[in-house]
């Protein structure tokens, strides 16, 4: 053999490999940006649009369809439709388009049945196999003559066990005329494309029950606004009722009266109390509140907590014991809400403790304000710690011992809390052993 | 008509072996007579002459190097040009 025929015999081989190659590499090409398709499109519509013209474009087809298929009517309904220009053109002029037909009783269709239900690709050179009945006689002979479309191949679309649509490729030649890449293309990408619509349809789903969700939490919210009004306004109205009878206006009353007067101020001021304390939740979760940020002096609103604190918690028989060390404690924040914070810790462990001490403790500590409230009470379970600060997160022990108990309190002080950028957490050895709460926030 | 699916199907044969043999595949393309290549970025070509027959050489200067699979590439990656071809009008090369 002479050195230009090895010479020739080697570029052939080069060649064949190359060959190999190239075809690899436009499969892996097409299946790359079907991929980034998959990631970047959410909405199954515009997916399904994106996927069909990228199919056909790089495969040189006549049509390329996507149908979800619906098992409950055994309806296919098309998705998209991408077309070559002159299928396009033949469509336009006569009138319809492929998008717009679904496909009935898909059990009962010699075509579809064993794609849709067999699981299997099905192929067929005739266009009245596929759009018989569905595209009139004169419409479906214009395609038949006059688009290119000589085959049409049917891929189930399956995932797990479930068929969820069709991919319908309309090609100009015969199947056996595509080249190894056209082939093996189509193989590959039939799994990315079910996969892309299942992800596609997950999101949606999602996405409709989230807004059923926030519809639901809309309705809730709306619901606890008018419930908690209406339950403040029969409070405020009975108040009154009593406060007039103490101040006489309804004339000299009994002591056994003026006692049960009394309780009834005390019972109708922890219930606009309560409900308050739900309102303020409820405004503080939806954003409603707007916080009136200045430079104000944290130690200020500890010192006016405890001066209104001091009475309720000695006469419970309780030791206050209080700790300020000298340091800085400006901070910016809402005066009116930090106040809430404060008084609402102290406030539960009053609540909570039968016998012993509450201390407050205020310090700088690591370059932030660091405020402790820690009690004698029945304690956090371990169990209780985990929904503690969660919305209506009432702790087992915190019932027993206070009936009223909302479940708000600390679900508003996290959220006031978060709200000044700062932290807030409790810690306790177990029942029976105490709490201690603690808020950090950031010097100013 | 035809000629614009012959401009086609040459632009699709040159971009198709320049997949599997690089940048060569401009030069032999422009060693074809009657093959002009206007713009190798764009993949712009236009043919002076019998298109039919330049696309049969051109077919034929990839062979020359890389032998029979070289044709089949050019036959399979025509298919859907060629179909829209009347049948007498389809290069002998190509069929």
């Amino acid at each position: 053999m002479s050195a230009d025929a090895d010479l020739q015999k080697i570029n052939e081989e080069i060649y064949k490999r190359n060959l190999e190659l190239a075809v690899l590499n436009k499969n892996l090409s097409l299946l790359r940006k079907l991929y980034q398709i998959s990631i970047l499109t959410l909405e199954p519509k515009v997916l399904s649009e994106r996927i069909t013209d990228e199919i056909r474009l790089d495969l040189n087809m006549e049509a390329v369809g996507i149908f979800v298929f619906d098992q409950k009517t055994d309806i296919l309904s098309p998705l998209n439709f991408s077309k070559s220009e002159r299928l396009t053109d033949i469509l336009e002029k006569s009138g319809f388009d492929l998008k717009d037909i679904s496909i009935p009783e898909i059990s009962k269709h010699t075509f579809f049945q064993s794609s849709i239900y067999g699981k299997i690709s099905n192929s067929t050179e005739n266009l009245s196999d596929v759009w018989g009945g569905f595209i009139n006689e004169e419409n479906l002979k214009k395609l038949k003559e006059e688009s290119h479309w000589k085959t049409t191949l049917l891929y189930p679309l399956v995932t797990e066990s479930n068929t969820i649509g069709a991919l319908l490729i309309g090609l100009n030649r015969e199947y056996q005329t595509l080249n190894d890449h056209e082939k093996e293309s189509i193989k590959s990408l039939i799994d990315v494309v079910a996969v892309a619509l299942d992800k596609a349809y997950l999101y949606k789903e999602l996405q409709d029950a989230n807004e059923s969700l926030r519809n639901l939490l809309r309705q809730r919210e709306s619901l606890v606004h008018l419930v908690t009004h209406k339950v403040k306004g029969s409070f405020t109205r009975s108040k009154y009722i009593f406060a007039e009878m103490l101040e006489g206006t309804f004339g000299e009353i009994s002591p056994v009266l003026k006692g049960m007067a009394e309780k009834g101020l005390d019972s109708d001021n922890q219930g606009i109390e309560t409900v308050d304390l739900v309102l303020n939740a409820a405004n503080l979760q939806t954003g409603t509140v707007k916080y009136e940020m200045k430079l104000i002096d944290f130690k200020e609103i500890v010192d006016h907590v405890i001066v209104d604190m001091k009475k309720p918690i000695e006469s419970k028989g309780l030791k206050l014991e209080i700790n300020i060390s000298e340091g800085k404690y400006n901070t910016s924040g809402d005066s009116f809400w930090l106040k809430e914070v404060v008084h609402n810790l102290v406030d539960n462990s009053l609540k909570y403790t039968k016998e012993g001490s509450i201390k407050v403790n205020l310090e700088n500590k690591d370059g932030k304000i660091l405020l402790g409230v820690k009690d004698t009470g029945v304690g956090i379970t371990d169990e209780d710690k985990q929904n503690l600060f969660k919305e209506g997160g009432r702790g087992q022990n915190s019932v027993k011992v206070n009936v009223d108990s909302t479940g708000y309190g600390l679900f508003s002080v996290k959220l006031i809390v978060d709200a000044h950028k700062g932290r807030v957490w409790a810690e306790s050895d177990g029942q029976g052993k105490g709490s201690s709460f603690f808020v950090e926030l950031p010097i100013a | 008509m035809e000629e614009k699916i012959y401009d086609q199907i040459a632009i699709r044969i040159i971009r198709e072996q320049e997949l599997i043999i690089g940048p060569l595949a401009w030069d032999e393309a422009r060693k074809v007579q009657g093959i002009l290549i206007v713009d190798q970025k764009k993949g712009e070509v236009s043919m002076s002459g019998d298109s039919k027959q330049i696309l049969n050489n051109l077919v034929a200067q990839y062979a020359k190097l890389f032998g029979r699979a070289s044709n089949e590439v050019c036959k399979e990656v025509t298919q859907d040009l060629i179909a829209e071809l009347p049948a007498d009008q389809v290069p002998e090369s190509l069929k």
